[in-house]
């Protein structure tokens, strides 16, 4: 539980913007297809989606929460945890030579789709 | 004065009653519909630049605008030879998606029908590429022996001995560039995901080094040493309950971070060997890049 607490923290660079509809085809679906995977990131995206100052910030499609959320329903929590921490070391890496830069929203984001498998 | 009273009354009761009365039906002018103007777009089912049109952004890696485009086809289009062969762009792009379960039983559904060879080849690369030996089989079995070979060597391809021993079963004017592209492929990938995960176990933030980023490693460095230090700074003040706390993060992020050294050491080598990888998928397996022998 303090893990998933500290997850969360580390993820609040990003928070999509719940109060709007997704913008784009991946926030789309892999916001819709596991909206209520995870308690902490719905009680996470609900404080979200209630601050006005609060915007996505999150530089990877998905979002970090998403992916979290995808990886928890397809995974389990223990091993999206740690793949969490990766992820967000991953957006620190930001760099064409570790994953595909993209214009979604009018900003550059860095794709990183959910693998099938979960050793990675 | 009472007469212009009789007089008032009848014009009102003339008026009233012209008011009142149905006008006469008058037929409509005379509209001159013009003739069918042919459309200077033409249709997309029968437009023959759809084809060309998908497989360019196929080739650009732009897999969800062509499964949007072709979803867009399915629905106004009835079927046809060109359908199919749009269906089977679709396939690969969802297969490239990772979507995998609609690609498989579409390409399953088209294996039956006029594309049947060009299915069968994409089924079969979609099978061993996921290491489904058996369906691999299966499916290699319907295909011409030295298409079956190109298969299979494309799916060993990060395995040195295995692609050298299906390549060899390849035609001649295959064979060659083949090895070549192989060799550029394998010289790409110089990064070990191992050896990045094993130098950040030693030193949290060496393996991002060795992949490659600075900035993760600096911020590797910084958590696990923060969280590391706090633990240790707690229990030697016998914070015992709270050391545990900040050594369960610390934990997290120092297993996070091996995780996320070999992942960016793998990352770096996909996306250093993907051009080796897309012209060798090209030259194996053409239909991958959307060029399909006539049904």
């Amino acid at each position: 539980m303090l893990a998933r607490g500290l997850m969360v923290l580390a993820l609040a660079g990003c928070l999509p913007p719940l109060s709007t509809a997704p913008t784009n085809v991946i926030d789309l679906r892999y916001r819709s297809a596991a909206p209520t995977a995870d308690t902490t990131i719905r009680i996470y995206r609900w404080i979200g989606s209630r601050s006005s100052s609060v915007k996505s910030r999150c530089r990877m499609a998905p979002t970090d929460s998403e992916m979290f959320a995808t990886r928890a329903q397809q995974c389990g929590g223990v091993t999206s945890v740690f793949w969490g921490v990766s992820r967000v070391l991953l957006e620190e890496a930001r760099d064409p030579r570790f994953a595909v830069p993209l214009r979604l929203d009018g900003r550059l984001r860095w794709v990183d789709l959910p693998d099938r498998r979960c050793g990675r | 004065m009472r007469w212009w009273i009789a007089l008032a009354l009848l014009a009102l009761l003339g008026q009233s009653s012209v008011a009142g009365a149905d006008p006469d039906p008058v037929p409509p002018a005379a509209v001159a519909i013009p003739s069918p103007v042919p459309s200077p777009i033409p249709s997309p089912c029968e437009d023959a630049a759809v084809g060309p049109r998908l497989v360019t952004l196929l080739r650009a890696h732009r897999f969800a605008d062509v499964h949007h485009a072709v979803v867009g086809l399915r629905v106004l289009c009835a079927p046809s030879p060109a359908l199919e062969a749009h269906r089977v762009l679709d396939d690969i792009a969802l297969l490239r998606l990772e979507d995998r379960a609609w690609a498989l039983s579409d390409l399953q559904e088209l294996s039956r029908g006029a594309r049947a060879e060009t299915a069968n080849v994409v089924l079969a690369w979609a099978y061993a590429m996921d290491r489904d030996t058996d369906a691999a089989r299966a499916v290699l079995a319907r295909i011409p022996a030295p298409r079956a070979a190109a298969i299979a060597a494309l799916a060993a391809l990060d395995d040195r001995g295995g692609f050298a021993s299906h390549a060899a079963k390849l035609p001649g004017e295959l064979g060659a560039p083949a090895s070549a592209l192989a060799a550029r492929y394998h010289a790409a990938r110089r990064k070990h995901p191992a050896v990045a995960g094993i130098l950040s176990a030693l030193i949290p933030g060496a393996g991002q080094l060795y992949a490659g980023s600075v900035q993760a490693a600096a911020v590797t460095f910084v958590l696990n040493g923060l969280f590391i230090g706090a633990t240790i700074e707690l229990a030697l003040d016998r914070r015992y309950v709270t050391a545990a706390a900040a050594g369960t993060a610390a934990s997290v992020f120092y297993v996070g971070g091996i995780l996320n050294a070999g992942d960016l050491a793998r990352r770096r080598n996909e996306l250093a060997s993907q051009p080796s990888r897309d012209a060798l998928e090209d030259l194996l397996v053409p239909e991958l890049t959307g060029s399909f022998p006539p049904p």
